[in-house]
């Protein structure tokens, strides 16, 4: 029956992708440098994003991976490698107010889980596959979708665009001025300090 | 011929004056001199000299039977109950106005030349005024609320201006035990209001009025309803012993003395302290209905009478001695309130306003002429001071009228009072026994009366008939007295030797009592009723000969033993041994008794409640709670803080474990309730 | 499709957030609670994806759409929280968070 195939097939990719998920947040939790850190969190968006075309998102796994894996953690690399002192060597791994830290997660944890477990979840046979050509209407086609008032999200996304851009300006004002104030000698530094100037 | 008049207008004038000097004095409280002098006494003495005028007049509109009854707006109204504020205008208020806003006005023009000098002059101005505004408002209410707004505006210009000069200390002490000792009064008052409106189901006079003369008597009328009334009669009279300065109530009004002379004239002699004897004769119909409060009201005015007959013996102070005398004519009125004799009561109160007036006026004029020195051991030889003979003159009037001797207005009223107490019923229930207690009653105030003879000729023998005991000094700096205060004492100086001449049967002069008959004689004639069965309408008309010449040898009596006693000046101790003017020895106890007996009642035992309540209530009950209150949120809040100040990632913790047991506050009490259901299904199981 | 258990997927969605919460909380390094922050929103947005699929139709894409939102906003977040991690740890040169707590003052 090839249903049951798919649906052994699919059953079997989840439980990996979800372990490999797991294992790089643990991998996140214990890691002893940032870096290390970033690349562990590089693999649980990977991970997430297979989910995604596993649940029948595929769209936004490739979402997930652009951004997400590409530009935001290339960015936090990008910072960290430029800040040489990332990893503080004064800063223990964890401490004892870590152990509560720790803890209180799980108990969140077992709420959410209890809640979850007492709630039946059926799956929808009706729900949409959200690939490109699903998403694109429902995101800008201002005629009606079915089931839809048929809005859009333009506004959403413009202003959205506005946000990045002031985040981006907000982001260099204040590492700017950081940059600016610190006398700070290294390669890295200066190419940053001239790449603002050069930016103006 | 009952056409309509303003009323409003007798009240409004005074209070359009209290408000222009009381404004005129804050704008000129910062300039060196204050408001123009000659400007503010024109305002102060024109209005209360026009609302005379407009009394003038409304009673010119006034028919005999009719009163002019004004409701000017709905005060307010409330379920089934509507008061509205009224007006009454009739032949009783006509003749209480008459001579409040006569006498109010020459004492307003007095005021103009005593009190020239002084800074406040605009505000005392501003305060007689409002004064005068709530008396009229007190006399000419048409029903006992409105009244009660004259009553209690006159208690705080009467607490206004025995402060006055709030400088010193004590006087303002004696404002605030005025203010206290009438706010008693005042309770009193309203209580007796309120029951009233409990049995009639109105406040209005004449509805009063129209329900006393429809109601049941005797047995008809169910003890409850009776009880009521009792009440509201003993409880109305209260307030009137508290502003009429009677037993219990009395001590505030010699310590009034602390207030300008003219203040002392105005209220604490001619005006408001006989308002309790115009309440009793206004509410005559409840009076009457109840002859056990009038008997009440008869031995409180005897004692008081006596009371204050004996202290004016011992004071030194001119003022005081003054004050004590006017307690005890108070008493007098009262007595004559309680045998019924509403009529003579007032024709007292009227003597009295020009008598009384006359001899506070003069001795302010002596005051005045001697830089404020009040004490009698200090003067003597008076008439013969070059400035003082106009003092002199209206004083000797004064002392005439007072003493009864045949010929002034004093002599007319005491006498009728004696009359009608000698010959009136007054039935006192000791146990089972009925006593007709009135004889007894007039023979105490015949002696009163020449204890009067006595004290007031004391004054006078102190103050001029004696060898002079001032000093060089003083002599040739005694002020004279200014025109302006001048007239008003000859005026009134005239009125007390010329008023009783309104009511003199001798000449078969009647007009007060023929006057006042159409609204005061039903109800006399019910109290008499009541007093003694089977003697309705049995008032005294005809003089009783013995009587007049028992109080004039009485008089007469107390004059000489007077002018033998104190020929030489004051007996007792010097003014340099013992330099306040308050009496000394037995003198003291006898007129500090009522002082200390409030000492001993009252002050001690609220002192000492107030000292248990502080300790146990105040500082460990409500004052422990609250320190423990602030002590634990201290410490709770102190511990916390350490927490919160610690680490940021502490706080987020903490903040996570917040919202991890909201979470579980749902699985946790469904749990309770599941084991709970569980349990009680094993316990049902089980049994 | 294939019919994944949506519980399963909730708990995986529920076991990163604590993991990512764990992180927030139990380390001091500023880059690694940033990155807590990152794989928490991670977690929502699974979860997102996880409850969409129990929607009919075009409903079914409401979940889907919310995550491409959440991704925005997380760059302007990563973006803004960079500098501000550039800026602080310049001023005071350590990347211990709890080096910053000054607010008690």
């Amino acid at each position: 029956m090839p249903e049951n195939i798919d649906h052994l097939i699919g059953t079997v990719y989840f439980g990996l992708f979800a372990l490999a998920a797991l294992l790089c947040s643990a991998g996140l939790l214990m890691s002893r440098h940032p870096l290390n850190g970033a690349v562990y969190l590089i693999g649980v968006m990977l991970s997430i994003s297979g989910i995604y075309a596993l649940l029948g998102s595929p769209f936004l796994g490739v979402i997930q991976i652009l951004v997400y894996a590409g530009a935001i953690m290339m960015l936090v690399v990008f910072v960290i490698m430029v800040l040489n002192q990332a990893q503080d060597h004064r800063v223990p791994r964890f401490d004892r107010y870590s152990i509560l830290g720790a803890l209180m997660p799980l108990a969140l944890l077992a709420a959410v889980v209890q809640a979850l477990h007492a709630q039946p979840m059926p799956v929808d046979p009706h729900a949409l596959r959200g690939d490109i050509a699903a998403i694109a209407p429902a995101m800008f086609d201002l005629s009606a979708m079915p089931g839809h008032d048929g809005h859009g999200y333009y506004l959403l996304f413009e202003l959205i665009g506005v946000l990045l851009l002031v985040a981006v300006v907000a982001a260099v004002m204040l590492a700017k001025r950081t940059l600016e104030s610190t006398e700070t000698p290294g390669g890295a530094m200066a190419e940053a300090h001239g790449a603002t100037h050069d930016g103006h | 011929m009952n056409s309509y008049f303003p009323l409003w207008l007798i009240a409004a004038l005074p209070l359009l004056g209290a408000i222009l000097n009381g404004a005129l004095s804050l704008a000129g409280a910062r300039s060196a001199n204050g408001p123009s002098k000659g400007f503010v006494s024109l305002i102060a003495v024109a209005c209360p000299g026009l609302s005379f005028a407009f009394t003038l007049a409304a009673a010119s509109h006034l028919s005999a039977t009719a009163p002019m009854s004004q409701s000017l707006w709905t005060w307010f109204s409330a379920g089934g109950f509507h008061l509205d504020f009224t007006l009454l205008f009739d032949r009783l208020t006509s003749m209480m106005l008459l001579f409040v806003t006569g006498i109010g006005t020459l004492i307003h023009l007095y005021s103009v030349g005593y009190m020239w000098n002084d800074r406040g002059f605009a505000r005392f101005m501003a305060y007689m005024n409002l004064f005068m505004f709530s008396m009229i408002m007190l006399v000419l209410g048409g029903n006992l609320p409105v009244t009660f707004m004259g009553w209690e505006g006159v208690g705080l210009c009467s607490y206004l201006l025995i402060g006055f000069w709030h400088h010193n200390t004590e006087y303002n002490d004696a404002a605030r035990k005025a203010f206290v000792m009438n706010r008693i009064g005042d309770l009193g008052f309203l209580l007796g209001a309120f029951a009233l409106v409990q049995v009639c189901g109105s406040l209005d006079y004449l509805d009063i009025r129209g329900w006393f003369h429809n109601a049941p008597g005797g047995d008809a009328m169910s003890p409850s309803t009776h009880g009521w009334i009792k009440a509201a009669a003993l409880l109305i009279f209260l307030g009137c012993t508290g502003k009429s300065a009677q037993i219990p109530l009395l001590t505030w009004l010699p310590d009034a003395m602390a207030g300008p002379t003219p203040v002392s004239a105005l209220i604490h002699a001619a005006t408001m302290v006989t308002s309790g004897v115009y309440l009793v004769a206004r509410l005559g119909d409840l009076y009457s209905f109840v002859p056990e409060v009038l008997s009440v009201i008869l031995v409180i005015g005897c004692l008081t009478a006596i009371f204050g007959a004996v202290a004016g013996l011992f004071q030194n102070d001119i003022k005081k001695a003054l004050a004590y005398s006017t307690v005890s004519q108070l008493g007098f009125m009262f007595m004559a309130c309680g045998v019924g004799a509403y009529d003579v009561a007032l024709f007292h109160v009227f003597t009295h306003a020009f008598f009384k007036a006359t001899l506070f006026l003069g001795a302010g004029a002596i005051i005045h002429g001697l830089h404020h020195e009040q004490d009698m051991r200090r003067m003597g030889g008076l008439h013969k001071l070059k400035g003082m003979f106009v003092a002199y003159m209206v004083l000797c009037f004064g002392w005439y009228a007072i003493l009864g001797l045949p010929g002034g207005s004093g002599f007319v009223s005491k006498d009728l009072i004696l009359e009608r107490l000698w010959h009136g019923h007054a039935a006192l229930t000791i146990g089972s026994s009925h006593v007709d207690i009135a004889q007894i009653v007039a023979v105490a105030a015949l002696i009163t009366a020449l204890i009067t003879a006595i004290y007031m000729t004391r004054v006078m023998m102190l103050t001029f008939w004696s060898p002079s005991r001032l000093s060089d000094e003083a002599k040739h700096h005694v002020e004279g007295t200014p025109f302006t205060m001048a007239l008003p004492l000859i005026i009134l100086g005239a009125g007390s030797m010329g008023a009783g001449y309104l009511w003199f049967e001798p000449m078969r002069l009647d007009i007060f009592y023929e006057y006042l008959k159409p609204v005061l004689h039903p109800n006399e004639m019910a109290a008499a009723g009541g007093l003694a069965p089977g003697m309705e309408g049995a008032t005294v008309v005809q003089t009783d000969w013995l009587v007049t010449f028992m109080a004039t040898v009485g008089c007469i009596a107390g004059l000489l033993i007077a002018v033998v006693v104190w020929r030489k000046g004051p007996t007792g101790k010097s003014a340099e041994a013992h330099p306040s003017s308050d009496p000394t020895g037995f003198g003291a106890s006898w007129t500090w008794a009522f002082d200390r007996i409030y000492h001993v009642l009252v002050v001690l035992p609220t002192r000492w409640a107030s000292l248990i309540l502080y300790w146990l209530v105040e500082q460990a009950l409500i004052g422990g709670i609250t320190y423990a209150i602030a002590e634990l949120t201290a410490y709770l809040g102190d511990g916390y803080a350490t927490i919160q100040r610690s680490r940021l990632r502490t706080s987020l913790v903490l903040s996570v474990a917040g919202a991890a047991a909201i979470l579980w506050i749902h699985p946790i009490t469904d749990g309770i309730r599941y084991a709970s259901s569980a349990l009680s299904h094993i316990l049902s199981l089980l049994y | 499709m294939t019919a994944i258990d949506p519980f399963h997927v909730q708990l995986l969605a529920a076991l990163l957030f604590t993991l990512g919460l764990m992180v927030v909380l139990a380390r001091r390094n500023i880059f690694l609670v940033l990155m807590g922050v990152e794989l928490m929103l991670n977690a929502v947005n699974l979860s997102f994806v996880g409850f969409s699929q129990q929607l009919p139709g075009a409903q079914s894409l409401w979940g889907q759409l919310t995550p491409l939102f959440t991704i925005a906003i997380a760059a302007a977040e990563a973006c803004v929280g960079l500098a501000m991690v550039i800026c602080i740890t310049r001023g005071k040169d350590t990347v211990d968070s709890d080096a910053f707590a000054d607010m008690k003052e």
